[in-house]
């Protein structure tokens, strides 16, 4: 086109794209689809909520799921469940990302070939999989399948237990990495019980733990939090103190008032030390008899000099943490007791008993009438052998349901070589992972929340399950599926029951007979359903060992000699992987580890100091050597590990489990060997030693933390406990500078107070309480609808959480702090006052608003926060379909060039204040609270009215340690701090 | 001879591009009027015929109106607790009833919205500020096919700076 140049072509492209951009807007495409009928108590528009259990890990929190409009969008801790009491983790509130998640599998699939799958129909894998277990049964070799699953304690496993049977097949090999072998055996050795306990951490009024990360992944780590908040709270003039010994500063140890780093294996024998040392401050009263000098033998089996040379532990120290054992009433001593993450487990958790055994009322902590379901988890020797009759050939059906061995054993047991002897693999799995991949065909499960079942962490409590939405994909109930091949393998008469649901209505029903028996059956059974599940009216009283008694050689561990070169190392699990089961949950991934800060990835923790001797940068790719195996991960340098020891995170580098768990190397259980411990069955950890070695690559760390420090800006503040106590005698009150018009200087303030009408919301987080685990982030995240950006935008640092869980270091490493930092909601905002738009704008109820729709993308407000809360949408990050089902449809899903930041959850705001209208009243303390509040394990954030002066946050903020950061700059923060209590009973 | 086609070819353009330009104006303002009858649904409803000439209350088929954000649009088993009986071999109530019984569920076309960033409730509107159904969308008692109303923020804000409404941005509406 001859004459048409680029002038010309720009004008009129103008003119048309002015045109086009002035309107004609397309005809709605918004449709409105009618239930056919209506679902029963659905109204259009309002929540339901369903109690069922949380599965994403043995410890059982009861859960209340969300339900809108068809769809569960949020999970709750149920308040009145006696394991959590309305309270999750991180793992429990990203359940809803097992649900959604993408990689699910959404029929049945057939392996046509190596890594090939093709869809299936129901009929055609039920059939293939009866064919085969036809033709075994018929043979009578029964005994040639095997059938590993996670632990299953109701009715399901009831059920597995007696298909099985009925197959004359072996028992299920239950299967649970954490299954804490180590400490069932010293249970076994020093109370005669081969059980796990229930511990009650409030009961003891000193705490001892050699490694055990009782806040993270321990046992039951939410309820531990809450034990421990009770624990720590200071009361009668007094804090109880809590000692960590152990090879990282991890967590829990964060948590403690001393943290007394040794190598990783010499646990042990610094319980040894504090039990000799201790000797000498205790009366006859304490330790007398037999027990005594079992319990003196034991300890100087091993002189305490070669304890001090060995450990490295200063004399005068170890002398002080005896001196408080022995004078603590109550002291309790915790043992990790997995056999993988330090050597001598079994010898760390013996010696933490000894220390338990010292004083009779140390059992009222230990409760062995409601030992936990998990210690029913087969032994890793159980394993091993069903891993030598894989080889040999002597398995023809493998079917595998929601384990995932492949993944969690170490290269060296060849577990995945094994799985390739076995003719058919069928697994039940709901999303694909390491151990699926080699399966032949899977028959997919619905997750635990679309599930009918029970589940009962513990003795004495049955969780219910209900499904709390229909099934989002075509799966089935592992319980219908074992009914109906069962009917086909063994006759209709076999497996009477219609389905699984029918099962577990009787089995309740049963139970209903014994635990109440005045109410009908049916009712039982709703009622318990309503409630979520069944168990005792009141917290019965801890039950004693059925002896105490001792005799245990800790000469073998002693006796073991390491290589003098290399480093230590310890594998730690996380809070917000568990096994390694969470990593396909974006939110988890996005979840910054509370102690590294890292997303998105592993590394490997090595101190600042030997990282520079050996001239490893942050980042760097080392290859990790130990005489059984190797593994790969970046290094980050950290003094969360003394100069001797370095610290791997257990969880990611699986070979395959979905999109987000895209980090395939990295996974430490490879430096282990293939055997197990001959006296607990666990798996083996040598004490060995690993060589570092750089491959010469970085890998970029997408850790969240500027700096570890804080430079003396005073964010995360302590005070001395003993000063707290004066203040609080002397009726000292805080210098605050409050965002009501009673906060209003006319010499420093340049703008107007905010007039508030009945409210000005405002928060108080306790930073003694704040065990840092980031519960509250994941809990905002599924709230508030806010994105998950990825690796690389990670990187850039473009995350988007609305709340942030700072961590800290003081300057000495000595100690570390935990900032949860939401928008502050300031009297006199900052980002208010420099948007050209007005989009920040101050709300009666004294909320700092962020209008999206008006929001035009400058960035000032982000500049100018000296908080650095606002969080600015580079893209409009999408979610892959099912994952945004989980949206919540009460805030707007924000877009590309937009600011958004913490809203003091406002559409909780509006939802409380329709529901006080609706009964002509205002909304009064406690009606609601933000979804960070709602979850926090240690009530460590309270949210309110301000202007209400019988509020909680109202009164809370008198306390003589509240202060607001960065007060000095005058915007007179909503969001109050409660400093940490420190205290140092071991000073010199 | 070049230099003056290239000019023709220019003028040509000059006023051909606009022209068009006007013609779409005045096409799709035709059309916009022609949507203010409303959009075609699948099943010819009419509201005037069920609201107006039978006086079936709103809140029976959206009954939700006043205790919910959403007012919810009649399940499909509800159309046929009158027209079972009444006229049920017209046409378009057959071709309900195969939706219904092949539980292939009508799919409306939404005639009323505001954007995703609005948090419209209807409750507190019905519940407590007494309004009509009319008084936002319409007399739809003389409706056959329902006109959509443009709910522009000047629509709500109007009305909220006379009843001295909530006009917080977040507390009311954007969040």
């Amino acid at each position: 086109m001859a004459g048409f140049d680029r002038r010309d072509f720009l004008k009129i492209m103008g003119l048309a794209g002015t045109t086009a951009a002035m309107g004609c807007s397309p005809e709605s495409n918004r449709t409105l689809v009618p239930y056919i009928s209506p679902p029963e108590d659905l109204v259009p528009g309002e929540s339901t909520w369903y109690a069922t259990t949380c599965r994403e890990c043995p410890a059982g929190c009861g859960v209340l799921a969300r339900n809108r409009d068809g769809r569960v969008i949020k999970l709750e801790g149920n308040p009145s469940h006696p394991v959590n009491e309305g309270k999750l983790c991180a793992r429990g509130q990203a359940a809803l990302h097992g649900l959604y998640n993408p990689d699910r599998y959404r029929q049945p699939m057939k392996k046509v070939r190596r890594n090939q799958w093709e869809p299936a129909q129901w009929d055609k894998a039920r059939a293939a999989l009866a064919d085969r277990l036809t033709r075994i049964v018929n043979r009578g070799r029964g005994q040639r399948i095997a059938f590993i699953s996670d632990l299953q304690t109701g009715t399901l496993g009831n059920l597995v237990h007696h298909w099985l049977s009925r197959m004359g097949a072996p028992p299920p090999w239950i299967y649970e990495p954490f299954s804490y072998e180590p400490l069932k055996e010293a249970n076994r050795i020093a109370f005669g019980a081969a059980v796990l306990p229930h511990y009650h951490l409030h009961e003891a009024d000193f705490l001892l733990s050699f490694g055990a990360g009782f806040l993270e992944t321990w046992l039951s780590n939410v309820e531990h939090a809450r034990s421990f908040a009770r624990f720590r709270t200071p009361h009668e003039g007094r804090k109880n103190v809590f000692v960590h010994v152990g090879p990282r500063f991890s967590m829990t140890a964060a948590n403690g008032d001393l943290w007394i780093p040794v190598a990783p294996g010499d646990e042990y024998l610094v319980a040894l030390g504090i039990l000799q040392l201790a000797v000498k401050h205790l009366t006859p009263d304490n330790i007398s008899g037999k027990l005594g000098g079992q319990l003196l033998a034991a300890a100087r089996e091993i002189p305490l000099e070669d304890i001090l040379k060995r450990t490295g532990v200063e004399k005068n120290l170890l002398e002080k943490v005896a001196l408080a054992f022995a004078q603590a009433r109550t002291p309790l001593a915790l043992a990790e007791g997995l056999s993988f993450t330090s050597p001598h487990s079994l010898e760390t958790a013996v010696a933490a008993n000894l220390l338990c055994l010292v004083r009779e009322e140390s059992m009222k902590a230990i409760d062995f009438g409601q030992p936990s379901s998990v210690q029913d988890c087969d032994s890793s020797r159980r394993m091993r052998e069903l891993c030598t009759r894989m080889r040999r050939g002597s398995i023809e059906l493998l079917l595998v349901h929601h384990a995932n061995p492949a993944f969690f054993l170490p290269r060296s047991w060849e577990f995945e070589e094994a799985l390739q002897e076995v003719p058919m693999v069928v697994s039940f799995n709901t999303a694909p992972d390491d151990t699926s991949r080699h399966a032949h065909w899977v028959l997919p499960t619905h997750t635990p929340l679309e599930s009918w079942g029970d589940h009962v962490p513990r003795k004495g409590i049955r969780g219910l399950m209900q499904p709390v939405m229909g099934p989002v994909f075509h799966t089935r109930h592992l319980g219908d599926i074992l009914l109906s091949v069962g009917r086909q393998v063994r006759g209709p008469h076999a497996f009477p029951a219609e389905n699984f649901r029918e099962v577990l209505r009787c089995a309740v029903q049963k139970a209903g007979e014994h635990e109440a028996p005045h109410v009908p059956a049916r009712e039982f059974w709703q009622q318990s359903l309503r409630r979520g599940g069944i168990w005792p009216a009141r917290e019965e009283p801890a039950k004693a060992p059925p002896h105490r008694t001792l005799s245990f050689s800790f000469q073998r561990a002693f006796r073991t000699q390491e290589s003098p070169e290399g480093l230590h190392c310890t594998l730690f699990p996380t809070v917000q992987f568990f096994d390694g089961r969470g990593a396909n949950r974006p939110w988890l991934q996005e979840l910054p580890d509370p102690v590294s800060q890292v997303t998105w990835g592993v590394w490997v923790e090595i101190h600042p100091d030997t990282a520079r001797k050996m001239g490893i940068a942050k980042g760097d790719l080392l290859r990790i050597q130990s005489p059984h195996g190797e593994t790969h991960a970046p290094a980050l340098p950290l003094p969360s590990v003394a100069p001797h020891t370095i610290a791997i995170p257990m969880g990611q580098g699986h070979e395959e489990f979905g999109r987000y768990a895209a980090i395939h190397y990295g996974h430490p259980l490879h430096l282990l060997s293939s055997r197990t411990d001959d006296r607990d069955g666990a798996m083996e950890r040598q004490a060995f030693k690993v060589s570092l070695e750089k491959h010469g690559r970085t890998i970029p760390l997408a850790n969240v933390d500027g700096s570890i420090y804080q430079h003396g800006r005073g964010f995360a503040r302590a005070m001395p406990f003993r000063e707290h106590q004066k203040g609080l005698a002397a009726g000292t009150r805080p210098h605050l500078y409050l965002p009501l018009p009673e906060g209003y200087d006319p010499a420093k303030d340049f703008y107007p107070p905010h007039d508030h009408v009945d409210y000005r919301w405002a928060m108080a987080i306790d930073l003694d309480r704040c065990v840092g685990c980031g519960a509250c982030v994941v809990a905002c995240n599924a709230e508030n609808n806010v994105a998950i950006v990825g690796r690389d935008q990670m990187i850039k640092g473009r995350f988007m959480s609305w709340l942030r869980v700072q961590r800290y270091f003081e300057e000495d490493h000595s100690e570390m702090r935990f900032l949860p930092m939401p928008c502050q909601h300031c009297d006199n905002a900052p980002c208010e006052s420099v948007c050209p738009v007005y989009a920040p704008h101050h709300s009666k109820e004294g909320l700092n608003n962020q209008v999206y729709n008006r929001c035009i993308g400058t960035r000032f407000c982000a500049q100018n926060c000296p908080y650095k809360v606002r969080r600015f949408n580079w893209f409009t990050f999408t979610r892959p379909e099912p994952l945004n089902w989980q949206l919540n449809p009460n805030v707007t899903v924000r877009q590309k060039g937009v600011m958004e930041k913490c809203s003091f959850c406002v559409q909780r705001i509006i939802e409380a204040k329709h529901r006080a209208r609706d009964r002509n009243e205002k909304v009064q303390d406690g009606d609601f609270t933000t979804a960070c509040a709602q979850t926090c394990p240690a009530d460590a954030i309270i949210f309110g009215n301000l202007m209400d002066s019988r509020s909680r946050v109202r009164k809370l903020i008198e306390d003589p340690r509240t202060y607001q950061v960065l007060r000095e700059l005058n915007t007179k923060p909503a969001v109050f701090y409660l400093k940490k209590l420190t205290q140092n009973p071991f000073e010199a | 001879m070049a230099s003056r086609k290239k000019h023709s070819v220019r003028r040509v353009l000059y006023v051909a591009i606009p022209a068009a330009i006007l013609g779409s104006i005045l096409f799709f303002h035709y059309q916009h009027t022609v949507r203010a009858f409303g959009p075609e649904q699948p099943i010819y409803f009419s509201h005037r015929v069920h609201a107006g000439v039978k006086e079936i209350s709103c809140n029976f088929c959206h009954p939700f109106a006043e205790r919910s954000r959403n007012p919810g649009i009649p399940e499909m088993e509800k159309c046929f607790y009158c027209h079972k009986h009444v006229i049920p071999t017209h046409p378009q109530i057959v071709k309900e009833r195969q939706h219904y019984e092949n539980n292939d569920p009508v799919q409306w076309k939404k005639v009323y919205y505001v954007p995703d960033h609005v948090k419209f409730m209807h409750k507190p509107h019905i519940k407590w500020g007494g309004l009509e159904c009319a008084e936002c969308h319409g007399e739809v008692k003389t409706m056959d096919r329902l006109q959509s109303v443009d709910f522009q923020m000047k629509f709500c804000i109007t009305c909220h700076r006379q009843r001295e409404a909530q006009l917080d941005c977040w507390l009311a509406c954007h969040h």
